[in-house]
């Protein structure tokens, strides 16, 4: 019921909009969407789809890299060695938005043979890895002191008590961190787009729409579709993070 | 063949738990250490379980220092993982040790009657069942002591009756070295061996009473009131006299 009425709210704040001229009417954009759907651009001749598949493309595989690392490193930050190791170098790369690494990685990867989409695939990897690494190492960290001692009282070693304490301990906080880290490759990988010529991606999609006059119903549309996978992502994640009994609610 | 704590000290900064404890517990008998809340039972136990250390003194097991693989310990909390099922809560114990069998882990279940109740998780178990699998966990990896630290607390009356005459029945088939921390005087003389009160913080002992009283034990016996008062009275003494 709160959710019908959200929504109508949106819609009549939008419509209202409209009239006043500062937006395309709701019905001309869902019309210009749902053709986006299945015909090609007017300028790109790819469908919304097609740009939105280069766009996941680029963050599954930026993401993942950054979760293949942040994910045993999060977990190893458990051992305090390690721990103050790092710390403090990521502490201090950590406050750089990801949007700062957009110049120099595209310098970086000039000589690729694709540089646009290593540069973007960086990016990803920037955006997505400190988020999901944060998140996992507080939870790795947090391990209760509690189920420590009795592994500690069974005789378990360190090795025991991370394979199989710490690690089972994390899962949810690896989900989460999951889900953090792909939001915010998300987010990435759509300015990398803006920013240099990719060819696809629904980044690119929305700049070249501006830059051929602003045509407005189509730059939204691009936009309702970005929100539509961001949402989409995040709503899979939280679903499987609320599986694990043990997970703190508190936690974002 | 006993178990001596040997004039155990412990503080935490400035506060000082543990003043010099000290009792020895025979092989295969049932002590229950009783004592007030904060006194320092938990902290005791931990330091014979050896994960805490103890500023002064020693534990000794048969002539030498106790090892972890002696004993067996039950949480005052019942300690369960939430990610393991209850067998997986059972195995976890072995695993630690770096033994795996499933069937032994099944049957010490069986054994605390939790038969059909492998795969539940902790959540969907009651506190009674919880506790039960705390002792199990504790029973299959065959320690010689077990360390048990207000096991039944948290269970209602009825249920804690129950627990007490089972654990006295597994209790008896091997008959372990226990030590059984309780705050309750009624569960210490129905269980028990041997009391070893200890004073408010800082612990001492002042007073270890042997409870000669065949089992299984009738609550309503004279003999069996006529220890609770010697007990009761033992504990309310120090809060008159005079700390030193
Ligand atoms: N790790 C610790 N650091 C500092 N103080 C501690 C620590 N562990 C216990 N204490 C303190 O030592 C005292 C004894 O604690 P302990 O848990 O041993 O009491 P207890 O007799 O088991 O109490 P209860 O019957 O309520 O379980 C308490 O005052 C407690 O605050
Ligand atoms: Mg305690």
């Amino acid at each position: 019921m709160r959710k019908a009425q959200s929504f109508f709210l949106f819609i009549s704040a939008w419509y209202l909009l409209s009239f006043l001229n500062v937006l395309p009417y709701p019905h001309t954009t869902a019309i210009t969407f749902a053709t986006l759907l299945v015909e090609g651009d007017p300028v790109l001749g790819k469908t919304i789809i097609e740009h939105s598949i280069s766009s996941i493309l680029r963050v599954v595989t930026g993401s993942g890299i950054a979760f293949l690392i942040s994910i045993p490193l999060g977990i190893l930050m458990w051992y305090e060695r390690v721990y103050s190791l790092f710390y403090p170098i990521l502490e201090v790369l950590r406050p750089i938005p990801p949007l700062a690494w957009i110049p120099l990685s595209y310098i970086l990867f000039a000589s690729f043979p694709n540089p646009t989409v290593f540069a973007q695939i960086f990016i990803v990897f920037v955006g997505a890895f400190f988020p999901s690494f944060v998140t996992i190492s507080d939870y790795a960290r947090n391990t209760p002191s509690e189920y420590i001692e009795l592994a500690e009282v069974f005789g378990g070693d360190e090795m025991k008590i991370l394979r199989r304490v710490v690690i089972p301990y994390s899962i949810p906080g690896i989900i989460t961190g999951i889900r953090v880290g792909l939001g915010v490759g998300w987010m990435s990988i759509i300015a990398a787009e803006m920013i240099a010529t990719s060819g696809s991606g629904i980044g690119y999609f929305i700049m070249v729409m501006y830059e051929v006059g602003g045509r407005m119903p189509e730059i939204i549309s691009g936009m309702a579709m970005i929100g539509i996978i961001g949402y989409g992502m995040n709503a899979i994640l939280l679903k499987l993070e609320e599986r694990f009994p043990w997970h703190s609610k508190s936690r974002t | 063949m006993a178990l001596e704590v040997k004039n155990v000290k412990k503080r935490f900064g400035d506060l000082n738990v543990l003043d010099g404890v000290s009792f020895t517990v025979e092989d295969g008998n049932f002590a229950c250490i009783v004592g007030e809340s904060g006194c320092g039972k938990t902290t005791l136990l931990k330091i014979i379980a050896g994960i805490e250390r103890a500023d002064e003194g020693e534990i000794i097991y048969n002539g030498r220092p106790v090892k972890k693989e002696d004993i067996g310990y039950v949480f005052q909390d019942d300690r369960l993982l939430p990610w393991r099922t209850a067998l997986g809560n059972i195995q976890f114990a072995m695993e630690m040790r770096g033994i795996t069998d499933k069937e032994k882990a099944k049957s010490y279940l069986e054994l605390v009657g939790l038969k059909g109740f492998e795969s539940y998780y902790p959540h969907q178990l009651s506190g009674g069942m919880r506790q039960r699998v705390g002792i199990c966990r504790a029973l299959v990896v065959n320690p010689e002591i077990l360390l048990m630290d207000e096991p039944f607390a948290s269970l209602d009356a009825q249920t804690r009756n129950r627990m007490q005459m089972e654990l006295l029945k597994i209790w008896d088939r091997d008959r372990k070295t226990v030590i059984f921390v309780t705050h309750s005087i009624d569960e210490a003389v129905f269980l028990a061996d041997k009391i070893v009160v200890l004073s408010k913080r800082p612990a001492r002992v002042i007073d270890v009473v042997d409870i000669d009283i065949e089992r299984p034990r009738d609550r309503t016996d004279e003999k069996f009131i006529s220890y609770r008062r010697k007990i009761m009275r033992c504990l309310s003494s120090i809060n008159h006299a005079p700390q030193t």
